[in-house]
């Protein structure tokens, strides 16, 4: 194996950035691509070379397996790191940088596709002894029998058509009386909405929190398990805010988790950095997801309470090199939680809000990381993730890291666009967070969090601020010689009235 | 120089003087005597009988919208003076224009429909996500610009109302 020496990084953004720092720690050349839309972008002016790779649209350029390959070769990489996302968990990807004599930093393409098929993957695990969400295969149509595997599985069980999807068809039965009438139904509905009648049944998991196991693996047979994250804020099914340890897992319980994890990767032949993901029911019951074959964008947290940095084990053991501690060494210290900082409006059902940064300042201090691709003066590109920014806090105790990450966010100002800023200062000064109370519900059951709060501090200054603003634009205006034009055209984006306005 | 605001439902009488680096607000016949910086982006420093405040102020749509940690609050302009001036800069049709570049997913009205304000007329996926372009005030659909499947630059004009 050639050693590393320079790395291309098939990503954009902030995680581009990430893996061009740890590159440059490392002593090794960086190498950025970019699409049109991103020749202004930080990660290309922070790496030592950088190549286009064609229009914004995804496809036609981070996506695009055979240019980035084509660069990398005659730039004279070594190795390609994907970030997450574009071609992270690609296999053909994977195999095509192998095929070209080019180590791809992450899994094998067999263990990518191995963990990628989520039928295949559920299979392995049972096999391994994993324990999966239970479910059933096919109901008969005596509903004598139906009961008997609900009660195998345990109630609250969900009832869903085979054929379904939509909502179409299920049913959630509380218990056996009710499980009869409620099966009638949803035959029902699924003949009519589908034409085939067959039914299953699957254990509702009741607030489920998401807790997820970091591993770190090597070819040399060392996996390390570097604790739990808990990734239960989420909008969309995605993952808002993170944190390490979870309030809900004790040590008895993390390593009892992180035994599975190994367990997991193991079965797979698993190298290289990777997570494997859990739901907890409200019994505290743990279920296998999947394993996501990447570097989690939440990996920050972990690197904070671990003292590990992964990208660069990542690249190590890409390079033929081990895990860098023992298991037994590995110490989680403190806590830390981080907010992923998107561009986009919570009050109005997280619409996304692309447009210019006009002024920007970034949080410092004790215990902050701020990991970003962003500067005062660029324009958010519309074609990609609304995630422009995480900021992640560290403390003793997972109070003084909320606290940290609220004052922390009360220093962030990111001018020109409406961000999940207010969001998070709003979730971090929440008596349900900062018990630790959580699920993926949570955002649903707080909708008071996503609006813009009163404060009477605030209150008290708007209108001099207001006023004293309104006062110099009158006063430019009228030194520009008369009034600016302004225009009639309107429409629902935010940023829509101020078309013309540069204050 | 007099502004008439509102905030929320509270209609605000303000005057503001300058004297120097200091201005002088007298809101509701209450005066403030401010030290304001406008710093980097929209950001202002305040000092005001020994407080320090620091605030975003962004204007647009007729309204300033300030803010500090997770607080807002927005103060409007009602300057019935100013109102007129610009009211009759800007008669006639409402163009709803995208203002960025994506791909129209659906088209919800036909020319000839009536629209209220805030009313869903065309959907445009960027960011991988699809958004719903609402109408700004109500009235009929004079024509539709776009169709279905068609890449829009930003700026483009979606939907005209009358």
């Amino acid at each position: 194996m050639k050693p590393i020496a320079k790395v291309l990084v098939a990503n954009r953004g902030e995680i581009a950035v990430r893996i061009i720092r740890a590159c440059h720690e490392m002593g090794i050349r960086s190498v950025a691509v970019y699409s049109d839309a991103d020749r202004d972008a930080l990660h290309v002016r922070f790496a030592h070379e950088a190549y286009p790779l064609g229009p914004p649209e995804p496809a036609a350029s981070y996506l695009n397996v055979e240019r980035i390959i084509d660069v990398a070769r005659s730039c004279g990489a070594q190795a390609i790191h994907p970030g997450y996302g574009f071609l992270a968990e690609n296999a053909r990807f994977a195999r095509a940088c192998g095929d070209a004599g080019l180590t791809f930093i992450g899994p094998s393409p067999e263990v990518l596709e191995a963990v990628g098929d989520k039928v295949r993957a559920r299979a392995t695990m049972i096999a391994a002894g994993v324990p999966v969400i239970p479910g059933t295969p096919p109901l008969p149509a005596d509903p004598a029998a139906a009961a008997a595997r609900a009660a195998e599985i345990g109630y609250p069980v969900l009832i869903k058509a085979a054929a379904g999807g939509g909502g179409k068809g299920m049913r959630v039965a509380r218990n056996e009386r009710e499980l009869p009438s409620l099966l009638a139904q949803a035959r029902g509905e699924a003949r009519s909405a589908f034409g085939d009648p067959t039914l299953f049944l699957e254990k509702l998991i009741v607030r489920p929190r998401h807790i997820e196991v970091q591993v770190l693996a090597d070819a040399h047979g060392s996996c390390l398990a570097l604790g739990e994250r808990e990734c239960s804020i989420q909008r969309r099914h995605q993952k808002l805010i993170e944190e390490s340890p979870s309030p809900a897992v004790d040590a008895a319980t993390r390593a009892h988790l992180q035994e599975l994890a190994v367990r997991t990767v193991r079965a797979v032949g698993y190298v290289n950095a990777g997570t494997v993901e859990f739901l907890r029911d409200a019994d505290g019951r743990f279920y296998f997801i999947e394993v996501n074959a990447r570097l989690q964008v939440e990996h920050a947290v972990t690197e904070m309470v671990t003292g590990i940095d992964l990208v660069r084990s990542m690249i190590e053991i890409a390079g033929g090199g081990s895990v860098p501690v023992r298991q037994e060494d590995v110490e989680l210290r403190g806590h830390a939680v981080e907010c992923r900082i998107v561009a986009e409006d919570p009050a109005r059902n997280f619409l996304p809000s692309p447009g210019t940064i006009r002024g920007l300042r970034t949080p410092s201090g004790p215990g902050i990381r701020y990991d970003d691709g962003t500067y005062a003066g660029w324009t958010v590109p519309v074609y990609y993730d609304p995630m422009i920014a995480k900021l992640v806090a560290w403390g003793r105790s997972r109070g003084e890291s909320i606290s940290r990450m609220a004052r922390a966010l009360d220093e962030l100002r990111i001018d020109g666009l409406t961000t999940s800023v207010p969001l998070h200062r709003k979730v971090m000064a929440c008596e349900a967070f900062v018990r630790g109370d959580l699920h993926t519900g949570f955002l649903e059951q707080h909708p008071e969090l996503l609006v813009p709060a009163a404060d009477p501090w605030l209150d008290d200054i708007a209108v001099v601020a207001a006023a004293i603003a309104h006062f110099r634009r009158m006063e430019a205006r009228s030194a520009a010689g008369g009034e600016t034009a302004t225009t009639a055209a309107r429409s629902a984006w935010r940023w829509g009235g101020h078309t013309g306005w540069r204050g | 120089m007099k502004i008439a605001a509102q905030v929320g439902p509270r209609a605000i009488a303000i005057q503001v003087e300058r004297d120097d680096r200091l201005y002088v607000v007298d809101i509701d016949g209450q005066s403030h005597v401010v030290d304001a910086r406008k710093l980097e982006g929209d950001f202002y420093s305040l000092l005001t009988a020994g407080r320090s405040y620091e605030v975003t102020v962004e204007y647009r749509a007729d309204a300033y919208h300030v803010r500090h940690g997770a607080a807002e609050q927005v103060v409007r302009l009602t300057d019935p003076g100013r109102k007129a001036r610009e009211g009759a800069r800007t008669p006639g049709p409402e163009r709803i224009l995208t203002m960025m570049p994506g791909k129209v997913v659906r088209v919800l009205v036909a020319a000839g429909d009536a629209v209220s304000a805030g009313q869903g007329v065309v959907v445009v996926e960027a960011m991988k996500m699809e958004n719903e372009i609402t109408a700004g005030r109500a009235g009929n659909v004079q024509s539709v610009e776009v169709k279905p499947g068609q890449s829009v630059e930003g700026g483009a004009l979606l939907v005209i109302i009358e």
